[in-house]
């Protein structure tokens, strides 16, 4: 069953059209949400949640209409905005416990779906005090846990590491990915950060000026290309001119050795003529592209040696 | 560092320290910087932003020294106006327009021609097509470049930005990183702080990283990569036969340990110069083909979780 | 829940539980239900319980205040009634259930200034709403679960009062069961009048406090807003009542305290004071008050409509 679809999907805010006649489907799984700052993806999120109601065309979430089936929506939808929503004066438990319950929970399912829920995100002792003392890893893990309470089916995260240091941003996106393979709900990751959305998403959906840019799976943009990478410490002119001589098309890129992989046999030269030549190797890889390409007005068709 | 060994330093602090009541925010940190950029990392209330604000002048230091072209900023306003900011929190009036705001800034510095370096600011930072609309309904990002061109209208020497990708897209990612490249590039000294190591490394390999209000590392990441010996250097490895090539290394004295995984290989060695002198020949002795070699743990990421943690 | 423990491992010597995470399999309620579920939380916040003591203070000491005549009457229940025997006391000067909010109506603005912004800004404030609309309730539901939590609450207020006074009056007669049974029919009225008070000040302080996400401007806002619409219309109509002009009587129907006052005599069929001749019959602020009600509510659901979440 298709998990997002929107056909013509237009949001005209007259001086801007964030939305401009989108089309787009996607199948469930972890899918990275990128887009131009402002106007389109976070419209796009907040008109599937119907907190905007759209200029025209149509769009379903889980095969459940936007207009007609809003609140069937929101039951089976878990969302975790962008800003700060939390207010400081209650605990995280009993926050949590509450808005389950706003969720349509009955009071005792609410409160064990809070403290099961709290567990995996990784909040403990914590729970208890008020969420005006938590840092911003532990508030945006209660952010997630809102969001989870209810057990959804579909997670849609606004920027879920916003304000977190590499090792709180390493945990959220863990935590993330867990929740999209383990525990098997459908994510939708909204997120500047390309490096994120490579690490934890399988599927890319790239909006650009409302229109769609992209949408593809992410192993799309990240495929190998022909070209071998060889670094070495020192000697990379005599490793080129070596290979050169063997016959493969090499070219020196300061200490690094780019060829054309036109043949398994290359690999085996690499290691030989390394070996002979007695050089330290640092580094032996298959040239990838990178998400970030695609966003590069310069973008290349695809890698190659010239 | 970055400095050249005949100038003084641009920016120098010698046991600067800064506390608020018990707080011990920044911790005797000493360290000098000159033209080129430099990246500030660490963890969420390390002092990152309390630094930023002694070099702007708006803390003087509890103790120590905080010299910024020579001059003390807590106590010299005549450097002001070749230091630029760009803080953290959103510090723009709404109602101005982008072009009023930077030109507002313009005048605070006393620039003579504030309509014209204005609009030379907000073409740098790509913002002329929004100039004339009320900040107030700019996106994030577009918030942020307004702040940049606010911040380097009147050309200043020294530029220090506090988190300054937050909220933009990759492509004005991209285009204020090529920015700050090319100021570092025309000689000017750059200093921001960042979360985004992915982001950091792109821009340059320069880093200070502050834990706790101490200073931790300073310096080019790979060379403090090197200095960190007490944590062996990981490689991982792919090949035609894995167990083979795991055998063969193991017997090499260069090597300490070697993991197998489903379809690696992690070798991990004390000794990174020694080991990759002998990878190549190890693997023809051995008979096995490499089809990656690659340093598992040489990443800004790395480095920085190491010194976080230590 | 369940009980039986999902096994991960398991032989005749021991296991190891699966703790993994568990899909809900369980009940799902509808909007009636979360918007009861924002009712009964947003009911106990206004008395502050689930919160720290201090925020009892407030609502508990400003509803002591406003039930105090009436306890007071009630206490020297004994005391009173022989003093009314000896003919010392005219009944006509105790509080009464009709009498009770025109004198005391002070005590009542003062309990929505303190706690109606406490209902809705802080979700504004903290910006909550979209968690809210994003859930299986509507804006309609938060605005109206809201608005019925303040009116039950103000209900209260006014109702222990007058529940004060009815115990009262069963002391000081002579024969309590016959005195229940007589009692009780001039009592009833003081349900729907106060029904219609509560109803009628919760929505214009609800109304007027969700245009600010800070509860200290809404607080004064509120205020400023009764103190305007409760004295001015009185002052000019003192003048033109003075100078002769006939078109002033319409002013008192918009003044909050005084107009339900004057409600309140309509459902006790109390003659209005001669001070206030009017060629406004009593009738007419009940309808007031009725309309100011749909006026109010209208705006809190026009708000939550338009609310950027």
């Amino acid at each position: 069953m298709t998990l997002i679809e929107t056909r013509s999907l237009t949001k005209d805010y007259g001086r801007v059209k964030a939305l401009d006649r989108l089309d787009l489907g996607v199948e469930p799984g972890i899918i990275g949400l990128v887009g131009a700052n402002g106007a389109g993806k976070s419209t796009l999120l907040k008109i599937l949640l119907g907190l905007i109601p759209p200029t025209a065309g149509s769009a379903s979430v889980l095969g459940l209409d936007i207009v007609g089936d809003a609140r069937e929506i929101r039951k089976v939808v878990g969302y975790m905005p962008e800003h700060d929503c939390l207010p400081p004066d209650v605990g995280a438990t009993e926050f949590v416990t509450h808005m389950a319950r706003i969720s349509g929970l009955p009071r005792t399912a609410a409160r064990e779906r809070t403290a099961e829920v709290l567990r995996h995100v990784g909040l403990y002792e914590e729970r208890y005090r008020q969420i005006g003392g938590y840092s911003t890893g532990m508030k945006q893990r209660v952010k997630l846990a809102q969001a989870l309470a209810h057990d959804p089916k579909l997670l849609l995260l606004d920027e879920p590491t916003n304000g977190l240091d590499p090792s709180g941003r390493d945990e959220m996106l863990d935590l993330i990915k867990r929740t999209g393979t383990e525990f098997g709900i459908s994510v939708v990751v909204a997120s500047h950060l390309l490096g994120e959305i490579e690490q934890v998403c399988t599927y890319l959906l790239a909006i650009d000026a409302g229109h769609l840019l992209q949408s593809a799976p992410i192993s799309t943009f990240t495929q190998r290309t022909p070209v071998l990478a060889v670094e070495v410490e020192e000697g990379a002119d005599r490793l080129a001119a070596a290979l050169a001589g063997r016959g493969f098309k090499a070219r020196q890129d300061e200490a690094c050795v780019l060829l054309a992989l036109d043949d398994e046999s290359l690999y085996d030269a690499v290691r030989d003529t390394v070996a002979e030549l007695g050089l330290p190797l640092v580094r032996i890889q298959q040239e990838r592209r990178r998400l970030e390409e695609i966003f590069r007005d310069d973008a290349p068709a695809a890698g190659g040696v010239q | 560092m970055t400095i050249a060994p005949a100038q003084a330093p641009v920016i120098e602090l010698v046991n600067a320290a800064r506390w608020y009541g018990n707080v011990v925010a920044v911790n005797d940190i000493t360290f000098s910087l000159g033209p080129g950029i430099t990246g500030l990392l660490g963890p969420n209330g390390a002092g990152k932003t309390t630094l930023l604000h002694m070099l702007a002048g708006f803390l003087a230091p509890s103790a120590g020294t905080v010299r910024v072209l020579g001059l003390s900023p807590s106590r010299d306003p005549s450097v002001y106006r070749r230091i630029g900011l760009v803080p953290e929190r959103e510090s723009v009036y709404g109602f101005l327009t982008g072009f009023e705001y930077v030109r507002f800034n313009a005048r605070l510095q006393g620039m003579r021609d504030a309509d014209a370096a204005s609009r030379v600011a907000i073409e740098r930072v790509g913002l002329q097509d929004a100039a004339d609309r009320a900040i107030g309904t700019y996106s994030k990002g577009m918030r942020q470049r307004a702040k940049v061109a606010g911040a380097l209208v009147h050309d200043p020497q020294v530029l220090l930005l506090d988190e300054p990708f937050n909220g933009m897209d990759p492509r004005q990612r991209l285009a204020m990183m090529d920015l700050l490249g090319e100021m570092a590039a025309a000689g000017r000294t750059i200093l921001f702080s960042s979360h985004i190591l992915e982001e950091v490394e792109r821009i340059g390999t320069e880093i200070l990283v502050i834990v706790a209000g101490r200073l931790a590392a300073s310096g080019d990441f790979r060379a403090i990569r090197a200095l960190m010996t007490d944590r062996p250097h990981m490689i991982t490895i792919r090949s035609s036969d894995d167990r083979k090539l795991a055998v063969t290394l193991m017997s090499d004295p260069a090597v300490f340990a070697v993991t197998l995984h489903d379809s690696e290989l992690a070798v991990q060695t004390a000794h990174l110069s020694a080991f990759r002198r002998i990878i190549a020949t190890a693997s023809r002795t051995a008979g096995v083909r490499l089809t990656e070699v690659s340093p598992a743990d040489e990443s800004l990421e790395s480095v920085f979780d190491y010194l976080v943690h230590r | 829940m369940s009980t039986d423990n999902r096994v991960a491992a398991s032989s005749p010597a021991g296991s190891i539980y699966d703790l993994g995470y568990r899909h809900y399999e369980g009940k799902r309620r509808g909007h009636w239900f979360a918007a009861w579920s924002l009712y009964v939380d947003s009911l106990r916040g206004i008395w502050g319980f689930g919160r720290p003591m201090s925020a009892k203070a407030a609502p508990f000491i400003l509803a002591g205040l406003y039930a105090l005549p009436a306890v007071v009457v009630l206490a020297f229940s004994s005391t009173i009634s022989k003093s009314i025997a000896t003919g010392e006391t005219n009944p006509l000067d105790l509080p009464n259930y009709a009498n009770y909010f025109g004198g005391i109506g002070t005590f009542i603005v003062l309990f929505l200034v303190a706690q109606a912004p406490e209902v809705v800004c802080r979700d504004q404030r903290y910006q909550v709403l979209p968690l809210y609309f994003t859930r299986a309730m509507g804006r309609f539901d938060y605005a109206m679960a809201r608005l019925l939590s303040l009116a039950t609450a103000l209900f209260l207020v006014l109702m222990v009062p007058m529940i004060a006074l009815f115990i009262g009056d069963i002391l000081m007669s002579a024969d309590a069961f016959k005195a229940i049974g007589n009692e009780l029919p001039k009592a009833l009225p003081t349900i729907p009048s106060n029904l219609l008070i509560a109803a009628s000040t919760a929505s214009i302080a609800l109304a007027l406090s969700s245009y600010s996400p800070r509860r200290a401007y809404a607080a004064v806002g509120l205020l400023a807003y009764f103190l305007l619409v409760e004295f001015v219309p009185l002052v000019i109509y003192g003048i033109g009542h003075e100078a002769g002009a006939k078109w002033v009587d319409y002013l008192p129907l918009i003044t909050p305290i005084t107009g339900l006052s004057r409600a309140t005599d309509w459902f006790f069929g109390a003659p209005i004071p001669s001070d206030f001749s009017s060629s406004v019959g009593a009738g007419a602020y009940v309808l007031a008050g009725f309309v100011s009600t749909l006026l109010f509510t209208g705006i809190l659901v026009w708000r939550y409509r338009r609310i950027a979440a």
